[in-house]
């Protein structure tokens, strides 16, 4: 659930263990009054910057925060802020997802920006994400960006801060958010997944504990093997790649080429130390293992180069389709220098 | 609970009030009224997030409650409901019935406490005026705003009160409008503020040319006029107007009059023929004369001559034709001073009878 819709929900998102330290450093700045006026928050996707952002938002538009800095939940402000109408407060996103922040929704928001706030205290706003701001809208919104009227937080969020401008970058304080360490991540997660194996979802999800906790729900894993099954398929050439790439095609993109990239890396890692304990799926363990006997190593460089630049064009207008076809396709060719081993991969 | 009144006790506030609302809201809520429902009156409440409305209505009222209804629907309603009808309101847990004569209609409300009402707080100044006074400032001057401008202190208009006078004052960078009158203030108010420009126009539209008092309640955030009934408030620019005074010329040497509707009419005639885009038009002023040429990219021309009191040296000087056409729209007198000094300083545009309208107008390079 993302953390606009749990704000409508009527919640006030809660921090999670590894948001304090950014917490901590926040509500000195503003203990201190010195409270920048444009913060940007960046990191990986599912660390949950978002909730991060609206808690920053609600705290600063409450009547009375509580001593860890947090939003009472129960003023006048805190009601119209879960109500989703707080006049204070603007969220400016895509109008669709995946589509550009359009640069009149920017100079509406600007022109508003110069009005005094309804409620004499702060007027927080929260865009997100932020480099789906075109250049002509991130443009727009650099004059308020240097200079907006006093007390105006605007909270950029981004897990690509380099798609952002130099120019919009250097006008914000960058608040990092990184991967939690095992333990934090493993302590939170553990008590939420029952019997599952906690240090498995974990690498799955690049070590953030959001997305991990997300595997669980739904038929992530049971997709994922299956999807395995169909790669070593194409791999020893058992099937057609053509028709498992319209297959996958119906797939989440963004997931299937993260796990993609996963069993690479992992036959990688293989083939350079066959009995390594080291790997992102370990539950695969045997499959892969025989699978790196048939592979050249070279060939898989080569094909994880190919998986890392689809990656980047992820989002943008290249037919999805195609793109699984041809990283198929080449799979089975570097499978090809080695077909006598076919009968051990599967 | 239930809510009876005429239709036209209800028609005639929620028209006043649902300009506010806008077409396309940000949020959902901002399509609804606010109503506040007492033993005897409603209180109507519109809110665009920039400026609210507030008026009431005569009613009975079984109860109290505090509710909201989508703002067009019932205008619309109510509108289409016979005249003098007899409106009766029933309001349930998350719906309205409202009905009349053999009409039936069925209204989702959304909670009041959801509403983002501008809480009343305390004002820092308080001032009572005439609302023909008011009106008239504002008429003499908005047009000079600018519109959609960096500098967004010059999006909207200053009002200043103090020492007995209250001016307003508008400028887009390239010309500028003061209006000011004197009148009976309360003891050492003192107070400058930007209303912003949607503020104004919606003003302009409220304000009557009546004798009767506008009370005008200005705090830290926002400014609030009440006419009667109704109740109008607006949030404030944030910023500082620039120190209008140092633009307004002092030391000119050269001083025309001339008559207003004949100036008007041959600037109008001139114009078709200047550049639509800078509208610049050449002045020449001689002894008793003004010559006015203006041409465009397509090389075509116009030329204009007309008699001037004036006895100063010959000056030939440019400006936008439509500035100083607006300023003329406004002045009362049948006549109207130009006052300059040379081709690259600005030139002063007065009322022959009044010194209280001030209109600024910059020059420029042909």
């Amino acid at each position: 659930m993302s953390a606009e819709k749990e704000a409508e929900a009527g919640k006030i998102p809660e921090l999670y263990p590894w948001h304090q330290e950014n917490w901590l450093r926040l509500r000195q700045s503003i203990a201190a009054d010195r409270m920048p006026h444009a913060l940007l928050l960046t990191g990986p996707d599912g660390l949950g910057k978002a909730q991060f952002g609206v808690a920053i938002a609600a705290s600063m538009l409450c009547t009375s925060p509580a001593d860890d800095g947090m939003a009472c939940g129960q003023c006048k402000n805190c009601h119209l802020f879960r109500a989703g109408t707080h006049p204070d407060y603007r969220r400016i996103e895509p109008e669709e997802p995946g589509k550009a922040i359009r640069i009149d929704t920017i100079r509406e928001f600007t022109a508003k920006e110069a009005l005094t706030s309804q409620g004499g205290g702060y007027k927080v706003i929260i865009i997100e994400p932020a480099d789906a701001m075109n250049s002509s809208a991130a443009n727009s919104l650099l004059k308020t960006l240097e200079e907006p009227v006093a007390r105006t937080l605007m909270v950029l969020i981004t897990s690509k801060p380099v798609r952002l401008p130099a120019t919009i970058r250097s006008r914000c304080q960058k608040i990092p958010f990184t991967v939690p360490d095992h333990k934090t991540a493993t302590d939170w997660l553990a008590p939420q997944i029952g019997q599952q194996d906690a240090t498995l979802l974990l690498r799955l999800a690049s070590g953030s504990p959001l997305q991990a906790l997300a595997l669980t729900q739904g038929d992530a894993l049971k997709v994922r093997s299956a999807v395995l099954d169909e790669f070593c398929k194409v791999l020893a050439r058992k099937t057609d790649p053509v028709s498992v790439a319209a297959r996958w095609n119906t797939l989440q993109l963004p997931q299937l080429l993260g796990w993609m990239s996963g069993w690479l890396i992992d036959l990688i890692r293989l083939k350079m130390v066959p009995a390594t304990e080291n790997l992102i799926n370990r539950d695969q363990k045997e499959r892969l293992q025989a699978l790196a006997l048939a592979i050249e190593l070279k060939a898989l460089y080569a094909l994880l180069d190919k998986l890392l630049d689809a990656t980047r064009t992820l989002g943008s207008q290249l037919n999805s389709h195609m793109l699984l076809e041809d990283l198929l396709l080449t799979s089975v060719t570097i499978k090809q220098r080695n077909a006598r081993v076919d009968s051990r991969i599967v | 609970m239930k809510i009876v009144t005429q239709r036209d006790n209800l028609l005639k506030p929620l028209q006043q009030i649902g300009g506010v609302v806008e077409r396309r809201q940000t949020l959902p809520i901002l399509a609804n009224v606010l109503i506040n429902a007492r033993t005897d009156q409603l209180t109507i409440t519109a809110t665009d997030l920039e400026v609210e409305m507030k008026t009431s209505a005569p009613v009975t009222s079984d109860g109290e409650l505090d509710f909201t209804l989508p703002a067009r629907k019932l205008i619309d309603i109510c509108r289409a409901l016979p005249e003098n009808s007899e409106i009766q309101l029933t309001v349930e847990k998350d719906r309205a019935v409202l009905k009349s004569g053999r009409s039936r209609f069925t209204l989702g409300i959304l909670p009041a406490q959801d509403y983002p009402a501008i809480e009343p707080t305390v004002s820092s100044h308080h001032f009572s005026v005439s609302q023909k006074l008011l009106k008239n400032l504002i008429d003499k001057t908005h047009f000079a705003m600018a519109q959609q401008d960096v500098r967004y202190y010059l999006n909207g208009l200053l009002l200043e009160v103090g020492s007995g006078i209250i001016r307003t004052v508008a400028t887009d960078g390239h010309r500028l409008a003061s209006s000011e009158e004197a009148c009976d203030l309360e003891e050492g108010i003192d107070v400058q503020v930007i209303l912003p420009r949607k503020a104004v126009l919606e003003l302009g539209r409220l304000l009557e040319d009546v004798e009767e008092k506008v009370e005008v309640d200005i705090s830290s955030n926002h400014v609030r006029l009440k006419m009667g009934e109704t109740s109008f408030t607006s949030k404030l620019i944030d910023g500082k107007f620039p120190d209008y005074q140092r633009v307004i010329p002092k030391n000119f040497d050269k001083t025309v009059i001339a008559d207003r509707d004949e100036l008007k009419q041959a600037l109008q005639r001139t114009s078709i023929l200047s550049n639509e885009k800078y509208r610049g038009i050449r002045f020449q002023f001689t002894q008793g004369r003004l010559q006015l040429l203006a041409h465009n990219p397509e090389q075509e021309e116009a030329e204009e001559e007309m008699e001037i009191d004036y006895k100063g040296e010959e000056l030939t000087i440019g400006f936008n034709v439509g500035y100083l056409i607006e300023a003329l729209n406004v002045i009362d007198s049948s006549s109207v001073k130009l006052s300059l000094s040379d081709a690259n300083s600005s030139c002063l545009v007065q009322d022959t009878k009044t010194d209280n309208n001030r209109y600024v107008i910059m020059p420029m390079r042909l």
